[in-house]
Formats: structure tokens, C-alpha cells, sequence
């Protein structure tokens, strides 16, 4: 009985908690319009170098270049920046211009040029 | 002689107090784990919207930190805390918060990362990744290792010492991974309170493994009398020697340690002796054959060798609950603590009725039994004796305490009394459902688990 409770005390805190994860989740998808402003990397000053770095700030934290690279090497050729990039926009962590940076500079890398 | 700082019994308006200063303690531990993630959210220096599940799992991470840094603050020793809930109720919350640590961390990487188990790899040679991943893999094993200890043939000490371990390396890669993902962590602020968490759960870890240590190390007491109580029972009579000892309420238990505190085992023993302290402040621990330390250590407790005593702990107590009387059960050793209260009781005068159920299996099982039969002359005491193997003269009864036992011969002012219980882990189980079904109050049944681990 004793423990019982606290059983269901933790189990009613866990719950609490997995509640306000959903909140948090929730709660930070208006940060949209709060970036709208940042100024934008653009595409047309592409270069290895800036896509490389911006490779290393958003993406190699957690994933080593060879991993997206080996991913998208299995892409078909022809839509194979395009696959990253939807990946990319999925996974969310840089801006739109940088994506498209990263996606080029990962299909580039697989593709070995 | 008592030293007004020290523990009094407590009345009705200490026990609003307990109840009240147990809600404030549960709430700021209930803000504590909200901390972080609240900041990230109002720091939130992320760029891009991101996808739902993926800020699921951040947020399960971010919950998660605080909760493993947390868990040490529950177990740790610390005595307003400790006296607040019971140390039973704290390292099951410990136990059941851990599983909670674990779900959060092994959920965290798949959210965050589509599925991709690629993140428990702990050789992975991203590095944010690969620490969070052993710190996954490490909490995996201190799970296992504290749930199938006996299983494992692994020793209370020993395990004691992986268990620490394994906490702090599992914190401290647990911090490395996060401030090594360029997330909500790439702000300041959240970085800054990430590191004070792994502070703060250090501070906790260094006051009860180095400064407590040597508290109790600096604070020796003395065997004075190693008896022979029978039934494999063994009572250490201890004075302190150089410095004034400790108060405290009946029903409470003190760490022990029979050599140097900081190698040796330390054991949770409950005071079996008053609480109304003599000129020389002696206190008795009854300690029943079990183990290795109890079963050789103690009994090789030489009069005036020391010990090392680190008390008191724990929330049952006869002065903790205020009631017109009180019945208590007992099977085995669990006589222990209730002897420290019926002792008290009469020490103090106090004419209340007491009802003592005590089981054990044989005539011989029977610790205490000819001081409890003097304790009837002396003090309102009901001592109704069953034994699951009596003698063939045997008048007492005959079996275990069940329900209809304790019909029996609880007093018509039963929902008046506080009840306490103490002895195996079933027999706890067993005796809170029946006095429940007896119509006792769930809140004046009382109880105190040492079986968590």
C-alpha cells in the first residue's frame, strides 16, 4: 500500500510532466514569424567554404559529415539535393537559406565532386 | 539535560508544520525540474520552426537533466527532508523517478532524431551524440545492477560504490551532451543552468560522501555493552565520547559503522532504546544476524572499541502522530523500533494505552519477551504474543496476525489510536490493507521499509 502510493505519486508527476513536454513542443512552434526577420544567407553567394561552416555549426554536433553524406549518396542522382534539403527542412535546425546550403555542400560530398 | 535545539515530541501544530514544510519541499523540487525547460523556452535561440516530435524529444531531455540531477537530493541523507517523509518513502520515490530518468533518456534521441537508433551508439564519432549515448548506456547498468543486485551476487557495499560512480559519470556526460548540441544550449543562459544543476547535484553528493563522512568519523562513540539478546539478536550499547550524541524520536534509525566510516559499511539500524536520554546519553541499536556484518562485525564489537553513528533518520515516530493510544505491530526484529517507543513511553510517563502485536515463529524468535512482560506492570501495555510454531503449552495465539486477530483485541477507541509497523516487507503489506479494511485510517497507519534495495 505504502509504496502503492508512491507509485502512483510518480507515475501522476510523469504524467504532469510528459503533459508539459507536449506544451513546450507546442509552444515553440510560433517562433516563425519571430525569425521572419533575420537576415537571410543567401543562395547566390554559395561557396564549399560558407556551406562548410554552416555544416559545422548546425549539423556536425551530433552528426559526422560521412553520415548525410553515406545517407545521401543512396539518393537517387538527379533528385538527390533535393532529397537532403527535404530532410533538412524536416529535421529543422537551420534557417531555409542555410538548408539549402547544407544540401548542396552534402549532395556535392556524395557525389564527390 | 535535553538541548532545546535538538528534537522534542511534536504536537498538533508541529504536524500542520511537517505537513506544510513537506509541501514546500515537494514544490520547489516540483519548479526545480521545470527550471530548465522553462528557460529554453523563453530563451529559445533557435531559428527555424522545427518539427513537433523533434521538440518532443528536447523536451523529454530537458526534463530529464534536472531529474538525474535531482535523484542524489532524495537519498542523500538529508535530515529535514529525511524527517519529513521517512527515508522508505524517499528512496521509493528515488527508485520510481529513476525508471522515469531512464524512459526520458532513451525516448529524447528517437524523437529527436526520427528514430534514428544511430544515437545510442556510444563509439559514434560525433561527439554530442556519443556522450549522450554512454550516458544512456551507463544508466542503463545502474538500473539493471540496483534491480537485480541479489540476483547478481553483488554485496550492499560494493554496489553502493557503482551506484555512485555510475551517477556521476552518467550527470557528467549527460552535461558534456548538452552543451555540446547547438540547440536551446547554444544560449548562455541555458548553458549557465545546465552547469549549475551538475553543480548543484555534486554539492549534495560531496555533503554526504565527504563531509558527513567526516562528521561521523570526527564523532566517535564507544560500545559500552555488546549483549546477547537471543534469537541471533545482538545489542550494542554506545555512548559518545567527547562530544553530546544526538536526540530523537522513538521509531527512528541511525547509520552505523563498525570500523572507519569511510571503509566501512555503514548500516541503517533503528534506536532501540529511549528517547529520554541518561546523564551519559547512551542509545542501543538490537541488530539480528542477517549478513556478513551483522552476523560477524557485530558480534566481535568489543566493549570499548568504537563505532561511528550518523543519525537520526527517519519519519515513524509515536511523536510524530499525536493519538488518544497506539497499537503496534511487530514480527522479528521489527520489535526494535517499537521497543524504543514503549520505552519512551514509559520513561516519560506518559499513561496512553499501547497494544503490542508481535509475531515471530518460535518461543525462542521472541526478542525482548521478558522485558516486554515487565513493561505490562509498568506502563497501559496489551501484549498479545503469536507464534506460527508454539510449544505444545504454548496460551498465547497460535498462527500469524490476520484480520480477525486483530478484531480481536483492538480497542473500541481503535480509530482514535496511530498504528505502527514494523518487520518483513509482505507482513507491512499484509497489515496496512487489513487495519484498512478494519476501517483504520489510511493516515494513522504507519510503517518504514530498510528492503528498498
Amino acid at each position: 500500500m505504502h509504496h502503492n502510493i508512491i507509485l502512483r505519486f510518480a507515475m501522476g508527476l510523469t504524467a504532469l510532466l510528459i503533459v508539459l513536454s507536449l506544451g513546450f513542443a507546442w509552444g515553440v512552434r510560433g517562433r516563425e514569424q519571430r525569425f521572419a526577420a533575420r537576415e537571410p544567407v543567401h543562395e547566390s553567394v554559395y561557396t564549399e567554404t560558407q556551406a562548410a561552416a554552416a555544416y559545422r555549426e548546425r549539423c556536425a554536433g551530433c552528426h559526422p559529415r560521412h553520415e548525410p553524406a553515406a545517407w545521401a549518396a543512396r539518393q537517387p542522382a538527379p533528385a538527390r539535393e533535393a532529397s537532403v534539403l527535404s530532410l533538412l527542412q524536416q529535421h529543422g535546425k537551420a534557417s531555409e537559406a542555410e538548408n539549402r546550403l547544407i544540401a548542396r555542400y552534402l549532395a556535392q560530398q556524395a557525389s564527390g565532386s | 539535560m535535553r538541548n532545546a535545539a535538538w528534537p522534542m515530541p511534536l504536537d498538533g501544530n508541529d504536524t500542520m508544520g511537517t505537513v506544510f514544510a513537506g509541501t514546500v519541499w515537494f514544490t520547489v523540487y516540483v519548479i526545480g525540474l521545470l527550471l530548465p525547460l522553462t528557460i529554453a523556452l523563453l530563451c529559445d535561440p533557435i531559428d527555424v520552426v522545427r518539427p513537433f516530435l523533434l521538440e518532443l524529444g528536447v523536451a523529454l531531455g530537458f526534463l530529464a537533466y534536472p531529474l538525474m540531477t535531482s535523484e542524489f537530493m532524495l537519498v542523500g541523507r538529508i535530515r529535514s527532508v529525511s524527517v519529513l517523509y521517512g527515508n522508505d518513502v524517499l528512496m521509493y520515490f528515488h527508485k520510481y523517478m529513476g525508471l522515469v530518468v531512464l524512459l526520458f533518456v532513451a525516448v529524447h534521441p528517437l524523437l529527436a532524431s526520427h528514430g534514428d537508433f544511430a544515437q545510442f551508439n556510444p563509439f559514434s564519432s560525433a561527439a554530442s551524440p556519443r556522450h549522450g549515448a554512454w550516458s544512456f548506456w551507463l544508466l542503463l547498468a545502474l538500473t539493471l545492477t540496483s534491480r537485480f543486485r541479489r540476483q547478481i551476487g553483488l554485496g550492499y557495499g560494493a554496489w553502493m560504490v557503482i551506484h555512485i560512480v555510475l551517477a556521476v559519470a552518467i550527470c557528467a556526460l549527460a552535461l558534456v551532451h548538452v552543451l555540446g548540441v547547438a540547440g536551446y544550449s547554444s544560449s548562455s543562459v541555458v548553458r549557465t543552468v545546465m552547469i549549475g544543476y551538475f553543480i548543484g547535484f555534486l554539492i549534495p553528493m560531496f555533503r554526504y560522501r565527504v563531509w558527513s563522512y567526516y562528521q561521523m568519523a570526527s564523532r566517535r562513540w564507544q560500545v559500552i555493552e555488546n549483549r546477547d539478546e537471543g534469537a541471533r539478536v545482538r545489542t550494542l550499547v554506545v555512548k559518545p565520547i567527547g562530544h553530546p550524541g544526538f536526540d530523537f524520536h522513538p521509531g527512528q534509525f541511525a547509520w552505523i559503522a563498525t570500523g572507519h566510516p569511510v571503509t566501512s559499511e555503514q548500516h541503517p539500524i533503528s534506536i532501540s532504546s529511549s528517547a529520554e536520554l541518561g546523564s551519559d546519553r547512551r542509545i542501543e541499536f538490537s541488530i539480528a544476524s542477517l549478513g556478513d556484518w551483522s552476523g560477524r562485525r557485530v558480534p566481535q564489537a568489543a566493549v570499548g572499541s568504537s563505532v561511528y553513528v550518523n543519525g537520526p533518520f527517519g519519519a515513524m515516530s509515536t511523536d510524530r502522530e499525536p493519538g488518544q493510544g497506539f497499537v503496534l505491530i511487530a514480527g522479528g526484529i521489527g520489535i526494535t523500533p517499537l521497543r524504543s517507543m514503549m520505552l519512551t513511553i514509559k520513561d516519560r510517563g506518559d499513561p496512553r494505552p499501547v497494544v503490542l502485536f508481535y509475531a515471530a515463529a518460535t518461543l525462542n524468535d521472541l526478542v525482548f519477551r521478558q522485558e516486554l512482560e515487565a513493561l505490562q506492570r509498568q506502563i497501559d501495555l496489551k501484549l498479545v504474543l503469536v507464534l506460527s510454531h508454539p510449544p505444545g503449552d504454548w496460551t498465547g495465539e497460535r498462527g500469524h496476525i490476520d484480520r480477525a486477530l486483530l478484531k480481536r483485541y483492538l480497542p473500541k477507541q481503535a480509530m482514535r489510536f496511530q498504528y505502527f509497523i514494523c518487520g518483513p516487507g509482505r507482513m507491512l503489506d499484509a497489515m496496512e490493507e487489513d487495519l484498512v479494511a478494519l476501517g483504520i485510517p489510511r493516515s494513522r497507519v504507519h510503517s518504514e521499509r530498510f528492503d528498498v534495495v
